[in-house]
């Protein structure tokens, strides 16, 4: 299935992110094994597996943050930047992230220094990459970001340190650090999976409007097969580390071929008329994927 | 505390348990820091006092009262062998206890704090390196050390001093060590790695706010060590000269005369003790505070 498998969208245009072949190890360990995709431009994937399926890791790799004990072979190629990300230098990797791609992690709570202030985790990211002309234009601009992901009187949010705000608004902080230079590729690593209920799917509406307003492709990963079918176009299934199923959302869920597929199907009993917000609170993992790597 | 979380577990209305690191700045403070504070307060306004005035000059020695019970002569401590007023060498001599934990304190966290934060975000064999250079200088008596250099330096207050900063500089290394690996193992550190920043920033922004709380922790537990080395170095004659005053000086200088003075030795010993207390109990107090084990899950 190696790089055979392309998606009808990004055939249209030239990919924002190219992943091909990419292997992680663990010393001899093979932990995702021969991963190749493409997001195309303003293309929405979403990756879905069990913990340990090697979801994390894939897009850890993809943003440059693995942990220095793996290792990456293959290639991951985004566009606006010359190199392969995977053999980038770390001065190299610290001018993309952040400019060309934006991260949204699960845990919200933690994802913000406590000792600072709002404003100033927003407008560092804009500052570290000069898109902005100094402190005071960058601050204007925290107060628009704040306002654009929904969050309720920005100057009061902006002032506030990360403990006085709830976890549905320290994601959206979060995002709002995400996607502050207009990055063309938005990752989301599980990033309602920490939150409750009824603030998953205004955060998830949230990723959807935000996405489409800034153009930026997304790769979206959970575990979670209701909150992909909501969010993307395309989706890759993992397990064990590998691809083994993937196309148009509509065309997996309908059509499963990959037994793993059918089972988290099952588990997840969802069809597509089901709303955003699942009910079924977890995708069982299989003994045999779990204990492998931290998804 | 155990409750509260558990608490939040059940019942989702209550509010969200302490944030981590935030925890430490909101926590309600414990109050030994206040009792510690009160009296360090107290030390560092007789020490500013005494530059401009103390009931005698240090230098005077009032030959017709030598040696007095408190009161005689308008002494209201008494007066030494010499017939110094001990009241003002007292004050005098808070100057030199809080000089030497600012010397020696200083030397210990301005190079401990570094080195630490630098062997806690290089995983590398460098920082195993620092590492194993800190646990052989850790074994090392900082009393040695400071007998070494009063040999070297010859004796002062300052190599003294230096001596006991340097040999205070591995525990800084080992408690930012612990505290900066930690925060890198946060969410925002990650996150802000994620938007391209990069080592020093990281450690500016993100790492040092984060660890200034053990620094402060740190900070009064070796002040109180200080403290009593340069009393005991003095004691031993290889700290304050016969003519600076120094709590550790005036020991010296009564010890001769304990069985006849008693009160020569109880005053500058009671200072001492009361001054290494205060830093302790403030040093123990922050630490509720900051300590990562009792913050709020």
């Amino acid at each position: 299935m190696k790089g055979a498998v392309t998606n009808t969208v990004a055939a249209a245009g030239s990919p924002v992110l190219q992943v091909e072949g990419l292997t992680i190890s663990a010393g001899s360990m093979p932990l995702v094994q021969d991963v190749s995709f493409t997001i195309g431009p303003r293309e929405r994937v979403g990756i879905i597996g069990a913990s340990g399926s090697g979801k994390t890791l894939t897009c850890m790799s993809i943003a440059g943050l693995l942990d220095e004990g793996l290792t990456a072979t293959g290639s991951v190629r985004l566009a606006g930047f010359e190199q392969d990300l995977l053999r980038a230098g770390e001065r190299a990797l610290s001018s993309v992230r952040g400019r060309l791609t934006g991260m949204v992690f699960q845990e919200p709570m933690t994802a913000l220094n406590p000792t600072s202030r709002v404003e100033r985790q927003v407008a560092e990211v804009m500052l570290l990459h000069g898109t902005v002309d100094g402190r005071a234009a960058a601050n204007a601009e925290v107060l628009r970001l704040l306002d654009a992901v929904g969050l309720p009187d920005p100057p009061r949010i902006a002032r506030s340190y990360p403990h006085q705000l709830s976890g549905g608004q320290r994601q959206r902080v979060v995002m709002a650090i995400a996607l502050a230079n207009n990055p063309s590729l938005l990752i989301c690593d599980e990033p309602t999976t920490a939150l409750d209920v009824s603030v998953q799917a205004r955060v998830l509406e949230l990723i959807d409007e935000r996405a489409t307003a800034m153009g930026s492709a997304l790769l979206f990963i959970s575990h979670d097969l209701a909150v992909v079918a909501s969010v993307c176009d395309y989706m890759l299934v993992m397990w064990q580390g590998r691809i083994v199923e993937r196309g148009p959302v509509t065309t997996v869920l309908t059509d499963p071929q990959h037994e793993h597929t059918r089972r988290l199907l099952a588990d997840a009993d969802l069809s597509l008329d089901v709303p955003a917000v699942p009910e079924v609170p977890d995708v069982p993992a299989d003994p045999a994927v779990a204990g492998g790597t931290g998804a | 505390m155990a409750e509260q979380a558990s608490g939040s577990l059940i019942d989702p209305a209550l509010p969200p348990a302490t944030p981590v690191g935030a925890a430490g700045l909101r926590r309600k403070m414990n109050p030994l820091v206040y009792v510690g504070g009160s009296i360090i307060g107290l030390i560092v306004l007789a020490a500013l006092v005494s530059f401009v005035w103390t009931p005698f000059p240090t230098s005077l020695t009032d030959t017709d009262n030598l040696a007095t019970l408190p009161g005689v002569g308008g002494h209201l401590l008494g007066t030494d062998l010499y017939g110094r007023d001990i009241l003002s060498w007292l004050m005098a001599g808070s100057r030199t206890t809080l000089y030497v934990g600012v010397v020696a304190v200083g030397i210990a966290a301005g190079v401990g704090t570094p080195l630490g934060i630098l062997a806690g975000m290089l995983r590398t064999r460098w920082s195993e390196f620092v590492m194993r250079v800190t646990d052989i200088w850790l074994a090392f008596p900082g009393l040695l050390m400071a007998l070494i250099f009063a040999t070297v330096f010859g004796p002062s207050i300052t190599s003294a001093m230096t001596a006991i900063g340097i040999a205070s500089v591995p525990s800084f290394i080992r408690v930012v060590r612990s505290g900066t690996i930690r925060v890198m193992t946060t969410d925002y550190v990650l996150s802000a790695r994620a938007s391209g920043m990069r080592g020093p920033a990281i450690a500016f922004k993100h790492v040092l706010p984060n660890v200034i709380g053990l620094v402060i922790v740190q900070c009064s537990v070796s002040y109180a060590v200080a403290i009593l080395a340069e009393a005991a170095l003095s004691y031993l004659g290889l700290g304050a000269g016969p003519t600076t005053p120094s709590w550790g000086r005036m020991l010296y200088d009564g010890q001769a005369v304990i069985s006849i003075h008693p009160m020569l030795v109880v005053w500058p010993g009671v200072a001492i003790a009361v001054a290494v207390l205060a830093f302790n109990l403030l040093g123990d107090g922050l630490r509720d505070r900051f300590d990562p084990r009792l913050e709020g899950r």
